[in-house]
């Protein structure tokens, strides 16, 4: 082999593998899109069946369930009040993020770190064995199947996602801006509301919606601590599933993905519009 | 000279910031050590220092962003010290600008006369006068993201002088600017200096700022002054030897004086100077020049070996290695003299008129 040649092949082995795992990667990835997109889509085409029992692919067209949804009044209730819950969680996750970020970003307070670490902790631990701890102290506290405990429990679950939200947003804005503002005779609380306070506000918005998202969505907490009386939506979907399949659910899990999609892409234009 | 001109002037005009013996300690760390300093009416003062020199620290402490250990610090009768930023009535120009980013231009310059509660047309007419105090007029509904370095730096100018601040603070306002619009915009700096007359304390690392647009130059080392004079004078009699390598790049060398007889590389020569023992011996790169000493002229006679050329625009740069010395840098437009080449041992020599003496 001369010198020239090995070289080629040097450059090609490389090249080669390069190609391989850019395709192989692709591969995973679209894999793993159908895996996760698959059900949810037979979901929303089932939703437009009419046939009585729920099958795949269906038989009969129409909107059948989606009149059921509205007119049966069964999904009224459990709606309402997964709605209440996700709003007071959300509103709460802010109220506790908001000054938490500051102390995080802007602060010379000693143990920062110890003090992110356990806002976020609630990402890391298993829901689960979480729902299984919080059942033990809410008994004691009497708080279980009361709302207020499951509002507790929703907000300090969706606290990470709002607090990295806020972080990440913080971290944008210069601590300068605020100085400049000083300067220029505003006083301290003037030049945080009108300058930072303002620039984080759609993050602020941001936040609160993926609070309000991840209680909304949150099935397992409720299962634990709602007793019999508290059912959310989530809780709803499960109860009806656990005898006999109700061929609605098909049609509330669909209106459930759209207004979620809907909040999500609302959080991300906001976070993204104010750059 | 112009130089002296303004020194008087500024001697002559009112103080307007008065700072005495002040000092600022981050935990054991001397940051400011017992600082005098007098800035007066309408002055150009620049901190010039290395990093890590305290300017920095001095003008936020000035800005009231960091509180000073112990000192006075007055403009007039009044305390600064027990004063908010808020209250100060200062201006500051950051190096990135600060530019409020959800306002338009015209809404930035209004900040300050808006939280002085300056009202309707009064407000309108100062923002107009100012956005065309800094040329930009047409630009006064864009936001800042839609705007170059140099036009948000005159933005930022423009609201920072909106409101009439005693005292003007800018903090390596061209750092992030490229070449030739630093040059621009030091003439537009100059200008509006002179247009409104404000005091104006500037911080740079930049010596040739420093020089440009200074009545007069604090340079600054370790929390010190190393030298407070104007421009003119600090790089043509620089006080001792920090300010002359730092401010016009000079050599330094070991010497030793008695009765103005100046002893140094073996060789001695007649200077002007009182001092007496050990001391430094300092020459710009400009003049220190390669060739011999012309006969009967006093001064002193050196070879180097020739380590690196460097062009430089309009001069180049020839480095030096020297035995028992650090070395030497000299500058010369290109085309003069007898040219040289890499690795060469050449002829080098300092006359005695062109050296400065100091004591440390």
């Amino acid at each position: 082999m001369t010198h020239s040649t090995r070289n080629q092949e040097l450059r090609r082995g490389p090249r080669a593998i390069d190609q391989i795992s850019k395709w192989l990667g692709r591969l995973v990835a679209l894999i793993g899109l159908v895996f996760l997109l698959a059900p949810a889509l037979a979901i929303v085409v089932m939703s437009f069946a009419d046939d009585r029992r729920i099958s795949f692919p269906p038989r009969e067209w129409g909107f059948g369930r989606y009149v059921e949804v509205f007119t049966s009044g069964k999904w009224g209730a459990p709606t309402a009040l997964s709605i209440e819950i996700g709003l007071w969680a959300g509103a709460l996750a802010l109220i506790v993020a908001l000054p938490l970020v500051f102390a995080l970003k802007r602060s010379t307070l000693r143990g920062r770190g110890a003090l992110e670490g356990s806002a976020i902790a609630p990402l890391v631990i298993p829901v689960a064995a979480y729902a299984v701890g919080l059942y033990g102290v809410f008994a004691q506290l009497g708080l279980l199947g009361e709302k207020f405990g499951v509002i507790l429990a929703h907000t300090v679950y969706s606290l990470p996602l709002v607090v990295i939200v806020l972080s990440t947003a913080l971290e944008q804005i210069t601590p300068d801006l605020e100085l400049a503002a000083m300067t220029m005779g505003a006083s301290r609380i003037k030049a945080w509301g009108t300058i930072t306070l303002r620039l984080l506000m759609p993050s602020v918005l941001a936040g609160f919606l993926m609070g309000f998202i991840t209680s909304f969505d949150e099935a397992v907490l409720i299962t634990f601590l709602g007793g019999v009386g508290l059912i959310t939506l989530p809780k709803y979907i499960f109860d009806s599933v656990q005898y006999a399949v109700d061929p609605a659910i098909t049609a509330i899990a669909t209106l459930l993905m759209v207004t979620t999609t809907a909040l999500m892409l609302l959080a991300t234009t906001l976070r993204k519009g104010k750059k | 000279m112009i130089s002296e001109f303004g020194r008087n002037a500024a001697q002559t005009r009112k103080t307007k910031l008065c700072i005495r013996r002040l000092v600022k300690n981050f935990g054991d760390t001397e940051v400011l050590k017992a600082l005098d300093l007098d800035v007066s009416d309408g002055e150009f003062l620049t901190l010039l220092g290395p990093s890590g020199s305290g300017k920095t620290t001095l003008l936020r402490i000035i800005a009231g962003f960091e509180n000073a250990t112990s000192g006075e610090l007055r403009i007039g009768d009044t305390d600064l010290r027990s004063l908010t930023p808020s209250e100060r009535q200062l201006g500051m120009v950051f190096q990135n600008y600060a530019l409020f980013p959800h306002m338009t231009v015209a809404d930035n310059v209004a900040y300050g006369l808006k939280v002085r509660k300056v009202r309707g047309a009064a407000r309108g007419k100062r923002v107009n006068e100012m956005l065309e105090v800094v040329g930009l007029e047409h630009l006064r509904d864009r936001k800042p993201a839609q705007l170059s370095g140099g036009q948000q730096q005159r933005v930022a100018l423009a609201r920072a002088l909106a409101y009439e601040p005693e005292i003007l603070l800018m903090d390596e306002p061209l750092g992030a600017l490229d070449r030739s619009l630093r040059l621009q915009m030091e003439s537009e700096i100059k200008r509006v200096h002179r247009q409104v007359g404000t005091t104006v304390i500037y911080v740079t690392h930049d010596q040739e700022e420093a020089l440009v647009l200074s009545d007069r130059v604090a340079i600054m080392n370790a929390g010190n002054f190393a030298g407070l004079d104007t421009p003119m004078r600090l790089f043509q009699d620089p006080p001792n030897s920090f300010v002359a390598k730092f401010f016009s790049d000079s050599n330094v060398f070991d010497a030793e004086i008695s009765d103005g007889e100046l002893r140094a590389f073996g060789q001695s020569a007649r200077v002007e100077s009182d001092l007496t023992g050990d001391v430094k011996l300092a020459a710009r790169p400009g003049m220190t020049r390669i060739g011999d000493l012309p006969s009967h002229a006093p001064g002193f006679q050196l070879t180097g070996r020739v380590e690196e050329i460097n062009l430089l625009g309009e001069n180049e740069q020839v480095e030096l290695s020297i035995p028992g010395t650090q070395g030497a840098v000299i500058r010369r437009p290109i085309g003069t003299g007898t040219g040289v080449s890499l690795g060469e041992t050449v002829p080098v020599h300092l006359a005695a008129a062109d050296v400065t003496v100091m004591a440390g």
